[in-house]
């Protein structure tokens, strides 16, 4: 009996001893630490994150009039104080989801760029393309932010003029000071051009970036700079990989219009963060651009509509892309967009005529073969002026307008001020007329008051 | 005369000696180096053989043997060595009782066997039986002839006794340590059966506690430890250990937010992500708040018979509880490491006790409540609702969805509206007269509360519980055994909403080869529940609200439909084109749903143990847990869900005009399963050794490994047939047209969640008592955890304590002052642990399936990259001043403590620019203080009348500091937010109110005493004013029972005091949720002026800042102070002469009945609205403050 005392001591002690670290080295299920490759896929297939992009530029911009009375009663403070460029859009702890969601984007970038290097279980090209659909979807976020808040791009002035925090490292704790106006562009530059040479030329879906994502986001940035020729050159390359065109004429007798995911002319889907397509939020267009558009115009029929549709008592015509696919509106680059950089290029260069064959290129697939009128050099209006009014046209009430009206009121020929009208009393906005001249501080969205809060080394805006 | 049972326990917990009733003071001093005190050799043989001894403390004083007890010898060979020389004798009562005696007094008699005194010519036999009140054997007792006898006998494990007296004789005199002593004349019977009565001693006295890793007497415990007795636990008759814990320990702040329900939870199912059960009912904490976390990482661990337990206190029968402590401070708790921070509960279960009679205990209650208060709820009547919706109406807040659509040729779904919006509506479109109108609205507003009173009569119940009891313990030589089984029935205040409760206990012990103890315990807990009841949940703020016009059932007894899905004509018009009836009716609710909870709980544990070496012993116990939880739901295919859910989901098609189902049709199954299934193995070495009389040490050491497994699974089955049981397949994601066009999939039918969580630890703790006086402590724990990333650098940390105690009274210059019985001061400092939850180093990712564009797999991130990582910890700094007063008539604890929580986990806001909008980082210090005081006290105590009392009170407060965050902008704007630096985690701050513009919107004060419109913001911390503390400051009870003779009146009261709260009001302005019925409305600005007299803004100023403001205002501030009656129970134990304790043989041993009031409401409250604060009544979550309960016992043994 007692020889069994030294097997009772010796079985705690045993377990003592037993007890190592290796026990308690496993994981729990259901989060997964992303040290493999694949998870960074399934991470940049996060179309909630990495696809959405900013709404509110479609609220300052000219395509749109919110002149009913009734509508602006029931507008969201935000949606008054930005048709009214107020200096400050948010109340204080509202949220601004057209700074947030890029930056949440950018942070997703962040993370695949710093940690895909290092991960297991992939090849280098795998590891390279993931990086590079990383730096597209960044370049894109940092281009929306830079012409949301800082002041249109100008090369005599960009190096001193106050861009957006630039964060390349998915940190939570970094400086926020605002880089300059070139800073951030040169960013841009450097990383849809370190990235184009490791995307594939075709692509699954429009929503992962290919290569032809990095030349158009290139040219879209270049045009934005002034530089035609890279912008052009960029353009060209964009449509050498993708240029297929849809002919709204297979839509005109109400075909179902293509959801984005197979919309041929897409080349990086980049959907607004917010849909503008349910009273009181919809986007009632301008006069001018109704006037610029006509009604012979497909696109005046398939995308536009009545505004009674959404609600008795307005009056006009509301954007109404969203309402027939049923999905927030593109602003990502598409081949349409490509086609009018390189026709803007060429007429910039004085190149019209070959502008306007640019043209043509696009405008013979928006009409109806009997309303169909080639442009020609014999037009009253120059070819520039007539490549912008296409631009209008086509890209209307998707983000362009904003950024294109900042870019162009630099130069004299096209400044125009802008005034606007706001009737209700009950709102957050005096009645009153409100103007925006050329070059106006209220050109810049105001800083959003909770990041400013937060980080106060966060500049504001004039 | 004193005697004494020398009931020595070896502190570990491992020599599971039955627990003593008192320890004896062991004072005699040893006189040689060699030699021990006698009470001590004694003490030894009592651990190593079982034995128990009786004798007078006097004959043993300053008496020593050199005789070492060790093993081998026989028990009388070591007596004889030992007692022989001190000129001492023993008498042999049986195999493990012996009496102690002086040879002087004694006769001639030769060697052991049955007693006898001085036998004279003339001596009669005489028998008996010694019991205590409650009937039980009392083994041991001392039985001498005469009242100043020296002759006589110890009882046997039976409590009997056969002595030889004197013809002459003419009383017997019967002791026992802890009972009054009783004389008792000598007649002609044969036999005696004697009862004694425990000597009263204060309820706070006990004397052992226990950590769950060891037991230790409490005079070498350096920590705060509260406990809890049976008794006590046993005063409360409610059939969850929950509510039985209320106000008996200072220092644990219970809040009960359940009414009439106990162990059926309103939130019962397993969650693997956070521990939720019991969330809604109820919420415990040890001396305040250690974590920033959600309630699930604020619970005290609970260990269960020493093991971590995962299960939720209502699976415990409360009368298999022997004791449950309470460690409060580090040294106490630090011992648990990284899951001590929040407190720790130790309970331990009923065992059997060695050589002891089966004792068979039958107990039964019966608790009826009163109707469900209803009448109490702050709720608008018929008339108050009509006028606001009148004026809602014509603001023109809410729109009229009769009016035809904007756009003839598009589909048009307007929302359902009251009937009183009906009649209003109706006159405005002009198809009913003003008069008509006015009529229909006189006819609503005539039925007053009728909604209220017919969800009181249809809906609600008095709830009921009934509680059987059935328990067995006793033991022999080698083994014993505690075997229990109860059923507890409960009836919620919900018509439809019950359960029953089963729960089984065997915990037994066996002595193998005379050496290793194995402890068997296992135990059973098997719920079934149905929740099917609405209850109170029709007057949520919902699209289907129960308006006090409503009526359930019509004068002529039929239950009423309601539309809610959609405006009323819309509802006629969809099911004339075949649509399923679509109208809710709340009476047919409970018939055709069937919700429910079927869950078992089994916990075993097997321990061996083995005495090694001097003092040393040695154990491994292992011990699992299963919980299997099942929740299906079944929607008939007739019931509102089904109907309305398949409804939705179909669309008329426009080619075929046919309908067209994006859900099957029929039942509905949905079948929730969750388990837990953990695992602990531990080894451990325990010394408790005595060397030379002067140095008593305590220590454990060892380590455990536990894993937790936590899973669940959820599958949802359409167009089920609960007969066939045969269902129709779906695919999820295909789309399919809903009744307003959209289009929509059904989405996950499925899903799994299983989690498995690892611990590793090494523990150490020990004490050293240096001459009965000076006790120093401390202890060391190395924990590990599989979830803090990948280094152990980040997840492995020491946690330590160390402690000191100076039992004054045990100093020679202090022992001669006769009215101080204990005086003690002890002082603790150690660390606590905490375990972030879900927390990682790493970029956390997890996998989600079909991205909605693309179809593809994809992941999201939960939580960036934390390297800085770190445990939260808690460094707890302890002072206790224990005193015993006048023999322990009054005896208390004051102990007073500081904590310094650092590296708490924490949601802040980030700056969105990062990526995110929240962060959880290692990012407040919270600093804690309070004070525990416990007093207990018998002031009157005499043969017939007793009255004893026990306070406990306990003071606690917060306050965070080191936090990095500013939350001001979010409170400026939403009245509430996370931590503020400087300001403890509870508080209320609120906005200074203005009172009203003319517009009836909110104004407020800013710092500078100027008014602030409601649409300009406030800017700074210092525009608010602090209202206090939102938890209580000051908690605690009195128990008092007063006693005479067998019967005995109890009364426990509990207080919170020290705290504010906010009464509910409504909400926001919403009018697509709902309508709002809180009758603050009807105090409402209406028209200008009103702002003079009313506070409460108009129909304009209840939304955004202006509602905020409102309903943050300094001046909707109450206290919460109050003070509740919470039970009067009056029991009578029918005395033992009523039960035929003077038979041989009784058939009962004790038998009591009792009958309890339970929630007779407060006594004292300081807010003026006349609210039960622990009951405020929330839109979202509807309860009821409890009503009076009544409970009947009967607790018998055999």
């Amino acid at each position: 009996m007692h020889l069994l005392r030294p097997l009772a001591l010796l079985a705690p002690a045993a377990l003592l001893l037993a007890g190592c670290k290796d026990y308690v080295d496993i994981k729990t299920q259901g989060t997964l630490i992303p040290s493999e490759t694949a998870n960074y896929r399934l991470l940049l297939n996060n179309t909630g994150v990495l696809e959405r992009s900013v709404s509110v530029p479609d609220i300052t911009a000219d395509d749109v009039e919110l002149a009913d009375l009734t509508q602006q009663r029931a507008l969201p403070n935000y949606v008054a104080r930005a048709y009214t460029w107020q200096p400050a859009f948010y109340d204080c702890t509202e949220t601004d989801l057209d700074w947030n969601v890029p930056y949440a984007a950018i942070f997703y970038a962040n993370t695949v760029a710093a940690e895909v290097p290092g991960s297991n279980n992939g090849t280098d090209a795998t590891k390279q393309q993931l990086l590079a659909e990383a730096l597209v979807h960044r370049a894109d976020a940092y281009l929306v932010l830079v012409n949301c808040y800082a002041k249109a791009y100008n090369s005599s002035t960009a190096a001193a003029d106050l861009g957006v925090p630039l964060l390349l490292t998915p940190a939570v704790n970094a400086a926020l000071t605002r880089q300059s106006v070139q800073a951030v562009y040169g960013q841009i530059i450097q990383d849809l051009q370190a990235a184009a040479p490791s995307l594939p030329t075709t692509v699954p879906f429009n929503t992962q970036p290919g290569r032809a994502a990095a030349y158009a986001l290139l040219a879209r940035t270049y045009l934005l700079m002034g530089d035609y020729g890279q912008a052009r050159q960029n353009a060209e390359a964009a449509l050498a990989l993708q240029s297929t065109l849809v002919d709204l004429n297979a839509y005109a007798s109400g075909a179902t219009y293509p959801r984005r995911i197979s919309d041929p002319e897409v080349i990086l889907s980049k959907v607004a963060n917010t849909q503008f397509s349910a009273a009181p939020i919809v986007l009632r267009l301008s006069p001018s651009l109704l006037s610029l558009l006509g009604t012979a115009d497909l696109r005046y029929s398939l995308f536009t509509r009545p505004a009674t549709t959404v609600a008795t008592t307005y009056t006009g015509r509301i954007f109404a892309r969203e309402l027939l696919t049923g999905e927030p509106r593109n602003l990502g680059p598409s081949v349409p967009e490509m086609l009018l950089i390189k026709a803007e290029c060429q007429a910039r260069q004085n190149d019209g005529a070959g502008a306007l064959t640019t043209l043509n290129t696009l405008r013979v697939r928006r009409f109806r073969p009997a309303d169909y009128v080639p442009l020609t050099t014999a037009n009253a209006r120059p070819p520039l002026q007539l490549v912008l009014d296409e631009r209008r046209r086509e890209l209307f009430c998707r983000g362009f307008r904003w950024f294109d009206q900042k870019r162009l009121n630099q130069d004299p020929a096209f400044a125009q001020t802008q005034a606007r009208t706001w009737l209700a009393t009950t709102s957050v906005v005096p009645a009153g007329t409100y103007t925006l001249a050329p070059g106006g501080a209220h050109y810049l969205f105001p800083i959003p008051p909770i990041p400013q809060r937060l980080n106060p080394e966060i500049v504001s805006n004039p | 005369m004193r005697l004494s049972t020398l009931g020595l326990l070896a502190a570990g917990g491992l020599l599971l000696a039955p627990a003593p009733r008192a320890l004896a003071q062991a004072a005699a001093q040893p006189t040689a180096r060699t030699a021990q005190p006698l009470t001590r050799a004694l003490a030894e043989m009592r651990r190593l053989y079982g034995t128990e001894f009786v004798f007078e403390e006097r004959l043993l004083a300053g008496k020593t043997t050199a005789v070492q007890v060790v093993r081998g010898r026989s028990v009388e060979e070591l007596l004889k060595a030992m007692l022989y020389p001190n000129g001492l004798l023993f008498l042999y009562v049986d195999k493990n009782h012996y009496t102690i005696v002086a040879r002087d007094a004694r006769a001639e008699a030769a060697g052991p066997g049955p007693a006898v005194g001085a036998v004279p010519a003339q001596a009669r036999t005489l028998s008996g039986q010694v019991r205590d009140e409650k009937g039980e054997p009392l083994p041991g007792a001392t039985v001498l002839v005469g009242t100043s006898g020296r002759v006589g006998v110890a009882t046997n494990a039976q409590g009997k006794f056969t002595l030889e007296v004197p013809a002459n004789a003419l009383a017997l005199k019967v002791s026992s340590i802890g009972y009054e002593t009783q004389d008792l004349l000598i007649t002609a019977d044969q036999f005696y059966a004697i009862t004694l009565q425990s000597q009263s001693t204060g309820l706070g006295e006990v004397q052992v506690v226990s950590n769950g890793y060891s037991e230790l007497p409490r005079e070498r415990a350096t920590g705060a430890f509260g406990v809890v007795t049976s008794e006590q636990l046993q005063e409360i008759p409610v059939p969850n250990v929950v509510q039985r814990l209320e106000g008996q320990v200072a220092g644990v702040q219970l809040n009960i937010q359940s009414s009439d329900n106990s162990f059926l939870y309103r939130l019962s199912a397993v969650n693997p992500r956070a521990n939720t059960t019991g969330t809604n009912d109820y919420s415990l904490a040890v001396r305040g708040q250690s974590s920033l976390g959600d309630a699930g990482a604020q619970r005290p661990l609970v260990v269960l018979d020493g093991l971590p337990t995962e299960l939720d206190l209502r699976t415990l029968n409360p009368d298999d509880i022997a004791q449950i402590t309470v460690l409060k401070d580090a040294a106490a708790a630090s011992i648990w490491g990284a899951r001590a921070a929040n407190g720790v509960l130790v309970i331990q279960t009923k065992k059997g006790r060695f050589n002891r009679a089966p004792n068979l205990n039958f107990s039964t209650s019966f608790t009826v409540a009163g109707r469900p208060r209803v009448n109490t709820l702050p709720l608008l009547n018929s008339a108050q609702l009509i006028d606001y919706e009148r004026e809602l109406v014509d603001q023109g807040q809410l729109v009229d969805p009769g009016l035809p659509p904007a756009n003839p040729g598009t589909a048009y779904f307007p929302r359902a509206i009251s009937e009183a919006q009906e009649w209003l509506f109706r006159a405005q479109r002009g198809t009913a007269t003003v008069a008509q109108r006015d009529s229909a609205l006189g006819v609503l507003a005539s039925r007053g509360r009728t909604g209220y009173d017919q969800l009181r009569q249809y809906l609600l119940q008095p709830a009921q519980s009934q509680v059987y009891n059935l328990s067995l313990s006793g033991g022999g030589e080698n083994n014993t055994y505690f075997l229990s089984g109860s059923y507890a029935k409960e009836r919620t205040n919900a018509t439809g909403s019950d359960g029953s409760r089963l729960t089984l206990t065997a915990n037994q012990e066996y002595k193998l080869f005379h050496w290793v103890t194995l402890t068997a315990n296992a135990k059973g807990t098997f719920f079934a529940q149905q929740q099917n009841g609405l209850g109170l949940s029709p007057l949520a703020t919902s699209p289907s609200e129960l308006l006090p016009y409503n009526q359930l059932v019509d004068a002529n007894g039929q239950g009423v439909d309601y539309s809610y899905a959609f405006y009323g004509p819309k509802l006629d018009q969809l099911e004339s084109r075949g649509y399923q009836p679509w109208r809710y009716n709340y009476l047919r609710q409970n018939s055709l749903n069937d919700n429910t909870l079927r869950e078992n709980n089994y916990w075993g544990a097997l321990s061996l143990s083995a005495p090694l070496y001097g003092g040393l012993s040695g154990s491994v116990t292992y011990s699992m847990e299963r919980t299997f939880g099942e929740n299906p739901v079944y929607y008939s295919p007739d019931s509102y869900y089904a109907r309305n859910l398949e409804n939705t989901a179909t669309s008329l098609s426009p080619t075929t005009g046919q309908l067209v189902y994006g859900i099957p049709l029929g039942g509905i199954l949905n079948r929730g399963t969750s388990g837990r299934n953990n695992y602990t193995l531990r080894g451990q070495l325990t010394l408790d050794r005595n060397f030379g009389g002067k140095h008593q040490v305590n220590a454990v050491a060892g380590s455990e490994i536990r894993e937790v497994n936590t899973s669940a699974t959820n599958l949802t089955q359409y167009g089920y047939n609960d007969q066939t049981q045969l269902a129709q397949a779906v695919n999820s994601l295909v789309a399919y047209t809903t009744v307003t066009g959209g289009s929509q999939n059904i989405g996950s039918v499925n899903g799994v969640v299983d989690r498995r969580n690892r611990y590793l630890s090494y523990f150490a703790n020990g004490s050293y008592t240096l001459l009965e006086r000076y006790t120093a402590s401390a202890s060391l724990r190395y924990d590990d955890y599989n979830n803090l990333g990948l280094d152990s650098k980040y997840r492995a940390r020491p946690f330590y304590s160390g402690g000191l105690a100076w039992t004054l009274s045990q100093e020679a210059w202090l022992k001669s002052a006769p009215w101080l019985s204990n005086l003690r001061l002890r002082a603790t400092y150690g660390l606590n642990g905490n375990i972030p939850a879900g927390a990682v180093p790493y970029t956390s990712i997890s996998l989600l399936p079909n991205n909605p564009v693309t179809n593809q797999g994809y992941a999201q991130i939960n939580s960036p990259a934390n390297n800085t990582l770190r445990w939260e910890t808690t460094a707890v700094t302890n002072l206790g001043l224990d005193f015993g007063l006048w023999g322990g008539r009054l005896s208390g604890t004051v102990e007073a403590y500081y904590k310094r929580g650092t590296d708490l986990f924490v949601d802040y806001p980030a700056n969105p620019t990062y990526g995110y909008t929240i962060l959880s980082r290692n990012a407040a210090n919270l600093n804690g203080k309070g004070v525990d005081l416990t007093l207990s006290g018998s002031p009157l105590r005499t043969a017939n009348w007793e009255w004893t009392l026990n306070g406990v009170a306990s003071y606690n407060t917060n306050q965070v500091v080191d936090y990095q965050v500013d939350n001001t902008a979010t409170l400026l704007a939403s009245g509430t937010t996370g931590p503020i630096n400087n300001r403890p985690t509870d508080y209320l701050l609120v906005f200074r109110s203005a009172g009203l513009d003319a517009n009836g919107r909110t104004q407020v004060y800013n710092r500078n005493e100027g008014v602030v419109p409601y649409n300009q913001p406030l800017t700074s911390l210092d525009d608010l004013a602090y209202a206090g503390r939102k938890t209580p400051a000051y908690t605690g009870g009195l128990t008092q029972t007063l006693r005479y003779k067998a019967l005995s009146l109890y009364v426990q009261t509990v207080f919170k005091l020290g705290y504010v709260f906010l009464p509910p009001t409504f909400g926001s302005l919403n009018t697509s949720r709902g309508i709002d019925l809180n009758a603050d409305l009807d105090r409402r600005w209406r028209q200008p002026g009103d702002e003079a007299s009313t506070s409460v803004p108009g129909v304009l100023g209840s939304t955004g800042t202006s509602w905020v403001r409102y309903s943050y205002a300094d001046a909707r501030v109450q206290s919460g102070d109050h003070v509740r009656l919470r039970e009067v129970a009056l029991r009578y134990a029918v005395p033992s002469s009523l039960l035929g304790f003077g038979t041989a043989k009784p058939f009962v041993k004790s038998l009591s009945l009792s009958v309890a009031a339970r929630n007779l409401g407060l006594l004292w409250r300081k807010n003026t609205l006349g609210l039960d604060p622990d009951f405020l009544y929330v839109p979202t979550l509807p309860v009821l403050p409890p009503a009076v309960s009544y409970v009947f016992s009967l607790n018998a043994s055999f």
